[in-house]
């Protein structure tokens, strides 16, 4: 099948799923009118909540609310979107970091923070989305096609980050949150992700002010065993072959600091800003044989130690 | 006597080429279901099949391959249990393995191999505002495999171990 096909099935996909949010819609009013209110939290509540978020989308589209991204063991916004069906994801020391959608792989997919385009840190168009701290999000959303009402840059999906605004919650919010963990190959268990949101609301001139600031920043220590060669003949492998040792820090922070004001005449003012930084602190050591290192005896230059035909040496590295 | 020295002079240009035709085509099946006990039951299946064809022009020759980076199964499963103060999730994410890297023939293809990882999530709400957390993430220790056309012909293997998690939120 064309893509141009794939598309045309989608789309008809996609109205189909319009008509069904509409019948949901009226049902939800109604049950409105009875109850007054029922706050319901937790995993059930965010699952369903997701759902009619999807239902109510004219676009065929998966989302990840608040509630559910703290509902999995993700370690960041990738992580959480690979729950999405439809959404494969690759993984960067032994963490989640580009996402494909629908089989175009990242380069091919767009991404937006609250609807502006966000470019790439590296040479190449995929956003590395192991980066930005899922603490900053109130949802994130995949739409899996493209649809008129998008930007048309994107061949594959396109990737929205909603971060949270004083409107996401009820008057006044406020969290702190403070994790730390222990993996069994650093055996460092000083691994500390701490977080923070205050967000509240104000009446203001015939209308709402709203301000919400999130705090985040997480260091994890990664410890990584890897085995490597440089490539094969028919039937064995060459002589370039490494064994490494990987011992990083990976540091994500970021902030959110996000001012709306909802007039009583329907307008709304914002100011959005997003802030986020990420750093590797890398060292790693190796073993390594290939043809080429000829010297029968070590030869020691610094930290590196040469033997015939094989060489051991450590680097330092920061990205 | 003279000495004539040549000099032969070859001159490179590397550049890109397209691929040509590439196909793909699947299907998403999704299932969730909330039981009145608290248990809770999510499922996902995403099944895409796609090839390209490289051009005669391109350093890999003429030949079909698989859509570059694309998995052709990926599921999601997980069991949670929502009732009182807690909140338990167990949960699976699984693809198979996909085109990495494009050699010079097939048997130089790299791929990365299938991955499943199972995770467990905890939580208990202590009162209000007090909830505590508890996480394990890849309990089945599942390493990264890389291959060279089949997987028998290693590229790469890493592995992680697994991690634990603990902590808390407060909210006010």
């Amino acid at each position: 099948m064309s893509r141009q096909k794939l598309l045309k099935k989608v789309l008809i996909k996609g109205v189909g799923l319009a008509t069904v949010a509409t019948i949901a819609n009226t049902s939800l009013v109604q049950q409105q009118e009875v109850i007054e209110e029922v706050v319901v939290v937790g995993s059930r509540a965010s699952l369903m909540g997701a759902l009619q978020k999807q239902r109510a989308s004219d676009k065929v589209s998966g989302v990840v609310d608040s509630d559910a991204i703290g509902n999995f063991a993700d370690i960041n916004v990738a992580e959480s979107l690979r729950r999405i069906s439809g959404i494969m994801v690759e993984n960067d020391q032994g963490e989640g970091r580009y996402v494909s959608v629908r089989g175009m792989n990242t380069d091919l997919n767009a991404m937006t923070i609250n609807g502006v385009s966000t470019a790439s840190p590296e040479d190449r168009r995929g956003i590395i989305l192991d980066g930005v701290p899922s603490e900053l999000l109130e949802a994130m959303t995949v739409y899996k096609t493209l649809t008129p009402n998008l930007d048309a840059d994107t061949i594959g999906g396109a990737i929205d980050l909603e971060t949270i605004t004083a409107f996401s919650y009820g008057d006044s919010f406020s969290r702190i949150k403070a994790e730390t963990s222990y993996n069994d190959f650093s055996e460092d268990s000083s691994n500390p992700k701490l977080s923070a949101t205050f967000a509240n609301r104000w009446d203001l001139n015939g209308g709402e002010f709203g301000a919400a600031l999130v705090l985040s920043d997480q260091t994890r220590r990664i410890v990584a065993h890897n085995n490597e060669n440089g490539g094969w003949g028919d039937i064995a492998p060459n002589d370039d072959y490494e064994m490494r040792f990987y011992d990083l820090e990976r540091d994500r922070s970021g902030i959110v600091l996000n001012l709306d004001y909802v007039a009583d005449s329907g307008n709304n003012y914002y100011l959005h800003m997003f802030h986020n930084e990420y750093v590797d602190e890398k060292w790693r050591a190796k073993w390594e044989t290939r043809d080429g290192l000829e010297d029968n005896a070590p030869v020691i230059n610094g930290n590196v130690f040469s033997y015939a035909n094989s060489k051991v040496d450590t680097e330092g590295k920061s990205s | 006597m003279q000495t004539v020295k040549l000099i032969l002079r070859v001159k490179v240009a590397e550049t890109f080429v397209n691929a040509g035709d590439s196909d793909i085509q699947g299907f998403e099946f999704s299932f969730q279901t909330v039981l009145q006990n608290g248990f809770v039951f999510v499922a996902n299946y995403t099944y895409t099949d796609g090839e390209t064809d490289l051009p005669l022009s391109s350093s890999s020759g003429q030949r079909t391959i698989p859509f570059f980076k694309q998995a052709e199964d990926s599921w999601n499963l997980s069991f949670g249990y929502d009732r009182g103060p807690w909140d338990v999730r167990l949960a699976a994410n699984y693809r198979s393995e996909y085109l990495d890297e494009i050699g010079g023939e097939a048997l130089d293809d790299r791929y990365t191999d299938e991955h499943m990882q199972v995770d467990l999530t905890a939580r208990y709400e202590w009162n209000e505002n007090l909830t505590i957390t508890a996480e394990a993430i890849n309990l089945n220790d599942e390493p990264e495999y890389y291959y060279f056309g089949n997987s028998r012909r290693l590229s790469q293997y890493d592995e992680f171990g697994t991690t634990y998690g603990v902590g808390f939120r407060y909210s006010f």
